[in-house]
């Protein structure tokens, strides 16, 4: 170790640090140690700067490099290339956390900035060069359901040059869409685009369309899954075992296994299947597409609106489209008979955007919006349905009597999305759609390589399926290149340390851990998405993230001077989460937003992946609180990252406890990206905290 | 110590064969063991209570008395 040399960089950011920090005496007490060379710049992000660095590494055969400036989420692309492994590149955060946050007391933020370089010069020391890994990956997806989304993001697909296997289950393509009479807003006929599409399909070379087919079983990894497909003949005559099985190889896999309509029979006071004037939405488009006279015949005709819907009971939730397509039809009908008589009995009409001319459109064509819903229906004379409904916005009873009865029904996952979810180990939301992370990876799953489009991720019309088939097709693109570029952050597991406890395997939320030959967890670098969750749920502190190790985290506890401000103030350590809080501490010193020195930071990928032992390290070592700042539960990328990290801080605390220490010693908090604020006052409230409980009893003297 | 097949949780099959080393105490990541002290060492009241690092170990040590005493270690985990 003593024969590496390091280069450390100090930038005085035009003047900006360096009114701050005392960067001469840093830069001098830096050139003590043997093995380090230093270079003070004004602006090392310039070209001169770069080029400086560069030719250091060359002159003086650098092995690592530190950079004491600015953040290092900043800057990022200028010092990617240093002429060094940039995985040997440290950075030191001088001006967001120091000289920004701090601007009034320069003496306290130059000794932070200190115990700040010296835990990145330990390090830098445990740093190990890392290359990009490339593995290679079949030109073949799979895409699983044959409807308006499956279809389209076949044609995607195949259309930027991957071959595709199209399965779906029923013997034809085309899925609930070919039941439909007309799409809204435009009400033209469905059978437009889908015959379209499938002379495209019937044409492409690059699809396989299988139908009659089912997935049974999944292996492999992304850029090589090995699919097993079993075909039935088209009338299901044949038992599974003589059914034709296939194996598929594919790079990724999208799932477009659709929806089916709520059944509203349990809602018994509609008596739908008893009462044969009433029907749902989706009869209503096969009737209007099968019966020529349907749409014009029919005289008086009532829409319930959100039947089962934002019903705790039945659906809790809004299916997004039954509005719409209750509109649609009343205007249908409207424009097929003017004398037709329609009501839409409902709780408040969702039309976003464009759809609003639509709703404009039917109440100018004379259709009645009536607030309110109806719990029964009644019928009092043969072939009429008698509709009553105390009219909210009237603040009256109001009567109908309806020759037919449309219940706009919900949509539901269906049970394609059910089975694939066992087979492929997918995660689903409370309402049995898949999700991974709704805002941010809306087309994702929690298994790498699979995505999702149209509405088995949520209810959608046709235009956002296959909107969303379109991303996904982006998202899949990726693995179908030929070969995959892994950076190379994956843990890494040291089975020298490992006593093969599993937990890894269970708590990763990828499920990316398996085990060897010799059961010892293995972790699917193509699966893994460096969250570092299994690094901190380890028991043994046997895993290590490629980027951030056990071994550098704890030499950095090892040279962490507790008493960097003196004895009577309280130190915190921070591990604050890449995405979120680490992001609101730069944010903080941006803003000029002050808070305590007491605070250093380590930014972690994730607050998951902080160990306890690590923890409890920090705390023997004589800090006086650990903060570990996440994001909020719902909002985390790597899903439970914050809840493990927040129950594994709860063993601690309690440990301390036990050890008739203050479990207030060790703290998680929720902080947003976008909220420095918090972060301050939490850093403030904690630091005050602290003061009042007094100096660890743990710390040297 | 050993795993309850039904509960898949740890229990101590043999009370009388434990030589209070205290492995599982130290390794347990929930803190969910506690070691009943020897009475050579110190009688009902007294308590060892080990925290582990990556590279160190503390103990507090708790006498009849309630008196508390912390010691930290350096340990072999580090490779």
């Amino acid at each position: 170790m003593s024969a590496l040399r390091i280069g450390v960089y100090f930038c005085a950011c035009e003047g900006e640090i360096e009114k701050v920090i005392a960067l001469d005496a840093l830069a001098r007490e830096t050139f003590e140690r043997p093995e380090v060379i230093t270079h003070q710049a004004f602006s090392l992000c310039s070209q001169h700067g770069i080029d400086t660095i560069r030719k250091d590494v060359k002159k003086f055969g650098l092995d690592r490099v530190l950079i004491a400036a600015c953040s290092p989420s900043l800057k990022t692309t200028e010092f990617a290339d240093l002429g060094i492994n940039k995985y040997l590149v440290e950075r030191v955060n001088l001006r967001e956390q120091c000289s920004r946050c701090h601007p009034d007391n320069s003496e306290n933020a130059t000794k932070k900035a200190r115990a700040l370089l010296e835990m990145s010069l330990e390090k830098i020391r445990h740093l190990k060069a890392l290359e990009t890994v490339l593995i290679p990956a079949v030109k073949a997806a799979l895409v699983v359901g044959g409807g308006v989304a499956g279809i389209n993001a076949a044609l995607d697909l195949a259309g930027a040059g991957a071959e595709v296997f199209l399965i779906e289950e029923k013997p034809f393509l085309g899925g609930k869409v070919s039941d439909l009479h007309r799409y809204y807003p435009r009400l033209c006929p469905p059978s437009c685009g889908l015959e379209l599409m499938f002379s495209q399909l019937e044409n492409n070379p690059l699809i396989h369309v299988l139908t009659s087919s089912k997935v049974e079983g999944v292996s492999g990894s992304p850029g090589n899954f090995s699919v097993s497909v079993r075909t039935f003949s088209p009338d299901r005559a044949d038992s599974p075992e003589t059914a034709q099985l296939r194996s598929i190889i594919v790079g990724a896999v999208i799932v477009a296994t659709g929806w089916e309509l709520f059944d509203p029979t349990p809602l018994t006071g509609y008596g739908y299947g008893r009462l044969e004037q009433v029907i749902t939405s989706l009869d209503f488009e096969k009737c209007a597409k099968e019966q020529t006279q349907f749409l014009g015949e029919r005289k008086r005709t009532a829409f319930i609106q959100c039947v089962g819907s934002r019903d705790e009971r039945h659906l809790p939730y809004c299916s997004d489209v039954c509005c719409l397509v209750s509109i649609k039809q009343a205007l249908l009908l409207k424009l097929a008979n003017p004398d037709n008589e329609v009501v839409i009995f409902h709780n408040d009409i969702r039309a976003p955007g464009e759809y609003e001319d639509l709703y404009r459109q039917a109440r100018t064509c004379g259709v009645q919006f009536v607030r309110g819903i109806p719990s029964e229906l009644r019928q009092d004379t043969p072939g009429t349905i008698g509709v009553s409904v105390f009219d909210l916005m009237a603040g009256e009873r109001t009567e109908f009597v309806a020759d037919l009865v449309v219940l706009a029904t919900g949509m539901k996952a269906s049970q394609g999305t059910t089975e694939l979810k066992n087979t492929f180990g997918l995660v689903t939301n409370k309402y049995d759609f898949i999700e991974s992370h709704l805002q941010c990876h809306p087309q994702d799953t929690q298994r790498e390589g699979i995505f999702t489009a149209g509405c088995c991720r949520a209810p959608m019309d046709v235009s956002r399926s296959i909107e969303s088939a379109g991303a996904a097709t982006a998202k899949a693109l990726r693995y179908l290149q030929g070969e995959i570029a892994v950076n190379p952050d994956y843990p890494v597991v040291d089975t020298l340390k490992c006593d093969r406890c599993k937990r890894c395997v269970e708590e990763c939320p990828f499920k990316a851990y398996s085990f060897d030959d010799e059961g010892f967890p293995k972790v699917d670098i193509l699966k893994c998405r460096a969250c570092g969750v299994c690094m901190g749920g380890c028991p043994l502190g046997a895993i290590s993230l490629g980027e951030l190790s056990i071994e550098q985290l704890s030499g950095m506890l090892d040279v962490l001077d507790t008493s960097y401000l003196g004895e009577d103030e309280p130190i915190i350590l921070g591990f604050l989460c890449k995405n979120d809080a680490y992001r609101a501490a730069d944010d903080a010193g941006s803003k000029g937003i002050s808070y305590p020195p007491n605070l250093v930071s380590i930014m972690v990928p994730c607050s998951g992946a902080v160990n306890a032992m690590i923890i409890s390290e920090a705390i023997s070592k004589g800090v006086d609180g650990v903060l570990l700042a996440g994001c909020a539960d719902n909002q985390c990328h790597y899903l439970q990252g914050s809840a493990l990290a927040r129950a594994r801080l709860a063993d601690v605390s309690n440990k301390l406890k036990e050890m008739y220490l203050e479990p207030e010693r060790v703290r998680f908090a929720s902080i947003s990206r976008d909220d420095p604020e918090k972060f301050a006052a939490t850093v403030k409230a904690y630091a005050d905290e602290l003061k009042q409980l007094g100096k660890n009893p743990l710390r040297i003297q | 110590m050993t795993l309850d097949p039904d509960t898949g949780k740890a229990y101590c099959r043999s009370l009388r064969d434990c030589w209070d080393c205290m492995s599982c105490t130290k390794i347990c990541p929930k803190g969910a063991i506690e070691q009943r002290v020897p009475y050579q060492i110190g009688y009902h009241g007294a308590k060892l209570i080990p925290m582990m690092g990556t590279d160190s170990i503390t103990w507090t040590c708790v006498d009849i008395d309630g008196k508390v005493e912390r010691f930290s270690f350096r340990t072999r985990n580090k490779r």
